[in-house]
């Protein structure tokens, strides 16, 4: 059984029903991406398929065959329906419960600023990107960036309860096992690196950010994203988990920091959400950022050549045509190390590393 | 919890839905079942709660609850939760008119993948 989300100042409380409701929201999206999910291939194995080569002449290519093969199957159609409506349903839960919980959260925050060990910098003239701004992210009313409110938390607050109840628990009590896998691998592979001033982009609600508080006691810890409202709310989680963190509105894309100012750039899951410049821009960025010697180290989901079976493949496309991660599929195809080569890493100083989940890991290290 | 203080929060999540089924109406009927299916569980999660609360508190009720007469404003209280229930389970066409509404543009999806790769 996986542990209960962690309890703190900042954390929303659902009442009996709201509660009940984000459980079985959980446990409808359990079981969908299980069992149900398992059935899906057994329907392209023995339905989908055979009728695709009798029809075509050939088996299915790659992801793409597979998707518009899939495309017209009623298990698939009737699958795909309820992982979206369990999705929307999750989103609505937790705003059921955010919307009774903002004086409470805004009230703490406010007592958390004022004596912050941390800081928050917020810059209201930012331009949000076009690819938050088109569509809402995973389907979370609003996204990450709109505010509802005068100094609006609650897409933080949203957002912290739905990335543990999307993960099924599975990220940690504190949602924070990215953070713990690409600080862990950092410290595998380069046990002598000592980073003093380290970068966390698109931070979110700051989940992953905290972990390298104490991954790197020595460290000062900043971190950035595109939206207030998530901002707000990952600066008073710190503080109230008595992290020292300093928060920023920035885009990853060009941020407002000094030439060679960080040791160690990180980002967990950020790419997928970006688009097809934003990433040349970011790992350009990341160059721009990092002392001589420094390192950029980037976490995200598969990439098409790194999935053994193109059915799984496949399987790591539906958020993207049904979740509003629409960059997933172009994302999952590019070169990383061209990327990397591209912003001005040596091919020498890159490498893709995998992680225990099997992910990919782009680490890029600028020449001393 | 005080109704005043409570503040609003957008529920429709901007980008066009997919159509899953080929009429569009078995799409909304497929998530009034989902959603039939979450308030179902909340109830029975409710009931079991306070059947466990009774005993460990000794209380004996089975006949209570079955002679159970509402007071005006339990009654009240009754019908606002019902009409909060109805207005859950048919979601699906506040998002389609709030979709109609901001006029979301009817963007297939290789569309968007161009529009935020530009």
């Amino acid at each position: 059984m996986t542990e209960r989300q962690a309890q703190h100042t900042m954390m929303i409380q659902p009442t009996h029903d709201e509660r009940a409701r984000q459980e079985l929201c959980q446990a409808m999206r359990v079981h969908l991406l299980t069992d149900v999910q398992s059935g899906t291939k057994s329907v392209f194995n023995h339905r989908v398929h055979p009728a695709y080569k009798k029809e075509h002449g050939h088996e299915v290519k790659d992801r793409h065959e597979i998707r518009r093969a899939m495309s017209s199957d009623p298990y698939y159609r009737v699958y795909s329906a309820s992982l979206r409506s369990s999705q929307e349903l999750m989103w609505d839960s937790i705003i059921d419960t955010v919307e009774h919980e903002m004086p409470r959260l805004q009230t703490e925050f406010k007592k958390l600023h004022n004596q912050a060990i941390g800081s928050l910098t917020l810059d209201p003239d930012l331009e949000i990107p076009r690819y938050h701004t088109a569509a809402d992210i995973h389907l979370q009313p609003n996204g990450y960036h709109t505010d509802v409110t005068e100094n609006d938390l609650s897409a933080g607050a949203i957002f912290d309860r739905g990335l543990y109840m999307y993960g099924d628990g599975k990220f940690g009590p504190y949602s924070d096992a990215m953070g713990h896998i690409v600080s862990g691998q950092i410290k595998a592979l380069y046990p002598d690196f000592s980073p003093k001033r380290i970068l966390d982009m698109g931070c979110t609600s700051g989940n992953s950010t905290l972990v390298y508080v104490d991954a790197f006691p020595e460290a000062e810890v900043h971190a950035v994203d595109v939206g207030a409202p998530v901002l707000r709310y990952a600066h008073a989680r710190a503080e109230t988990l008595g992290k020292t963190v300093h928060f920023a509105q920035a885009n990853a894309e060009h941020t407002n920091y000094q030439d060679n100012s960080f040791d160690l750039i990180v980002s967990h899951i950020l790419f997928h959400e970006t688009g097809r410049t934003a990433l040349t821009n970011i790992m350009s960025e990341c160059h721009r950022l990092l002392r001589p010697g420094g390192m950029m180290v980037h976490l995200d989901i598969p990439q098409d050549r790194h999935c053994d079976d193109v059915y799984d493949s496949f399987l790591w496309d539906w958020e993207a045509y049904n979740n509003n991660e629409t960059f997933c599929v172009v994302m999952r195809s590019l070169d990383y190390e061209e990327e990397a080569a591209t912003a001005g890493f040596e091919h020498d100083n890159i490498s893709i590393e995998s992680v225990p989940v099997g992910w990919p890991l782009l680490v890029g290290k600028k020449a001393a | 919890m005080a109704d005043a203080d409570r503040i609003e929060i957008p529920r429709s999540a901007k980008g066009k839905r997919p159509q899953y089924f080929d009429d569009p109406a078995s799409d909304k009927l497929h998530f009034m079942i989902m959603a039939l299916v979450e308030e179902l569980s909340v109830t029975r999660d409710r009931v079991d709660a306070l059947e466990r609360v009774l005993e460990r508190k000794s209380v004996s009720t089975m006949a209570e609850v079955d002679h159970f007469e509402p007071t005006e404003e339990d009654e009240a209280q009754r019908t606002q939760r019902r009409a909060a229930y109805v207005a859950k389970i048919m979601k699906c066409f506040a998002d389609e008119a709030a979709q109609v509404e901001r006029k979301d543009p009817a963007l297939d999806f290789e569309k968007v993948v161009e529009a935020i790769s530009e």
